[in-house]
């Protein structure tokens, strides 16, 4: 099977060259190949491990945290304290 | 001063017994690193002011007559995806080339309370993905023992800061192995600590569900005291267990002798340099003299630890690195026409080509039509590989293994073949996929000036028990000094 590449870098919003598409659809092939080993294995009874703890529902208060004006300085456009950003819809 | 001597206790003894000062230690070691690092290409940044200044106040401190923690002065790498605030924080990538942290790590938080040092920040794989420090957007780091070699990764740089004597100790980060085999590369202590032991806040993340932060250091009390200093709950961490805080204490051999370690046979098989194997049984017969008993011990689903890694950890990145899209922060100087345009040219001339690699790969193994045959399923055996280890440990209770294939490799040995460069991580994967504790330490103590190549091994303990395999490492060091 091959990867559909295409597909990929759109899903992903990542550009790529031709050159740069073309050996990374070559890389990601053999990986997606070398995959297939895991289809030996029965797992029709067994549950997904998802996490790297069994912790559930860990809540803390509601606090206002202030937002920092290292984060501001760094947006790349804002007004009034606001991010400004291009149209979202055309 | 020797500088490649100092450990955590010396460097406390010495303040205290004013044998030196902060101020002098500090100094001494940003000029070692200006003479030394234009060889080995450790750090990315050096933090001299702030280093400076926080030396000058562990002096004032002494001098008052206050108390100073055992941490107080001691010069410490940070690997460059731990957030330091107001300093450039990378991941050594090219998108984040002008990033400023707008805040501390909270395990930065809790070193600056106790006064450490943190010298600069250290080179790493580009956002921790590679196994040789090589994809790194900035710089090559060369491994101390031999510089036409690697370091191992992504924690390369503080690995080869501490081998080369230019930090005491360091903190890395590691998701599939990258403390555990820099530092087995370079001939030093590394534990990636139990997941959920040590927070994440402030570390930038790779995969949610395997990252941990922890110490790269020179010797095992050394990884033990600056565990202690940085593991615990945190509010900003919720995935940081509240029931588990790990002190240290002296280790009793009493108590190791009720401990059995299990030699999995799927970690001995015929791939494994026989160096390295000689190596490893060399370990095995010193732990044998403490008279600590061993018992063969069977992982059945090791061999597929890869693939189950190589899918789960691409999905998690691939959606941890979608933040990167240059709309809030890091974006390229560029006149943009509309929102799209923003997120292909950010991502495109900033995300190096494995970055690119894992991103695509876990897109795919996430999307419609193929989640359930990748994704799903590898969850699903990574629930059996959790299992091997469930049941192993009902027999042991520390597991030994290699923790790499090779020896250090030549510097662009394996950057042509990723799947080569991924099957370095083949003995530390299955740790971070089951969230267990796991040192990485040397089998002997090396030479830099001697021609020899550092080999270590690997202790994997239960969950929340890194003083199993905390402990039985300060034994087998002590074996060794004699």
């Amino acid at each position: 099977m091959s990867i559909p590449i295409k597909n990929l870098k759109n899903l992903a919003r990542l550009y790529l060259s031709d050159d740069q598409e073309k050996q990374l659809e070559n890389d990601l092939n053999k990986i997606i190949d070398y995959f297939n080993e895991l289809t030996k294995l029965n797992t029709d009874k067994v549950e997904p491990l998802s996490g790297g703890v069994d912790i559930v529902n860990k809540f803390r208060q509601d606090n206002k945290n202030l937002f920092d004006n290292l984060l501001l300085e760094q947006m790349p456009n804002k007004e009034n304290g606001f991010l400004k950003i291009p149209d979202v819809f055309k | 001063m020797f500088l490649h001597d100092l450990t955590i206790r010396k460097i406390n003894n010495g303040l205290l017994t004013k044998e030196f000062s902060a101020l002098e230690l500090v100094q001494n070691f940003f000029d070692y690193i200006k003479y030394k690092d234009k060889e080995i290409g450790a750090y990315l940044l050096l933090l001299e002011k702030n280093a400076l200044q926080t030396a000058e106040n562990v002096d004032i401190a002494l001098a008052k007559g206050e108390g100073i923690s055992l941490l107080s002065g001691v010069p410490l790498a940070v690997k460059d995806n731990i957030l330091i605030k107001g300093t450039k924080t990378t991941a050594a990538s090219k998108i984040l080339q002008n990033y400023i942290a707008a805040y501390n790590a909270t395990v930065i938080d809790k070193l600056q309370d106790k006064k450490a040092i943190f010298i600069g920040k250290t080179n790493m794989d580009e956002f921790a993905m590679g196994s040789s420090t090589e994809t790194s957007a900035f710089q090559i780091t060369h491994n101390p023992y031999d510089l036409q070699r690697v370091p191992g990764g992504s924690s390369g740089g503080s690995a080869a800061a501490v081998a080369s004597g230019m930090a005491v100790a360091a903190l890395g980060s590691d998701t599939g192995g990258s403390i555990r085999q820099p530092a087995a590369f370079c001939g030093v202590v590394g534990l990636k600590p139990t997941y959920g032991a040590v927070s994440r806040n402030g570390l930038i993340a790779m995969a949610s569900s395997l990252d941990q932060i922890g110490p790269i250091t020179k010797t095992v009390e050394d990884a033990a005291l600056l565990f202690e200093a940085i593991n615990g709950n945190d509010d900003f961490d919720a995935t940081t267990v509240d029931d588990y805080k790990y002190r240290f204490s002296e280790p009793k051999l009493e108590e190791l002798r009720q401990l059995t370690i299990g030699l999995p046979k799927e970690y001995f098989i015929n791939g494994l340099d026989k160096d390295i194997e000689k190596e490893i049984n060399n370990a095995v017969n010193k732990i044998k003299s403490l008279k600590i008993n061993f018992k063969e011990i069977s992982l059945p689903h090791t061999s597929y630890a890869l693939s189950v890694y190589y899918i789960i950890m691409p999905a998690e990145a691939s959606t941890n690195l979608a933040r990167y899209d240059g709309i809030r922060y890091a974006r390229p100087e560029e006149n943009f026409k509309d929102l799209n345009e923003i997120y292909f040219t950010t991502k495109g001339l900033g995300f190096g080509s494995e970055v690119k690699r894992r991103i695509l790969l876990g897109t795919f193994v996430l999307s419609a039509g193929y989640y359930d045959a990748y994704y799903n399923k590898a969850q699903k055996v990574r629930r059996l590989i959790k299992n091997d280890f469930d049941r192993a440990f009902e027999n042991v209770d520390i597991i030994l293994t290699p923790v790499t294939p090779t020896k250090p490799f030549k510097l662009g040995e394996k950057t042509k073949d990723p799947l080569s460069m991924y099957l370095s991580d083949i003995f530390t994967i299955p740790a971070n996929l089951a969230s267990l504790p796991a040192l990485s330490l040397p089998v002997k103590k090396y030479n830099l000036t001697r021609n020899e190549l550092p080999v270590g091994f690997q202790l994997i303990g239960k969950k929340f028990h890194e003083k199993d395999i905390l402990d039985l490492g300060i034994f087998y060091e002590k074996l060794e000094s004699n």
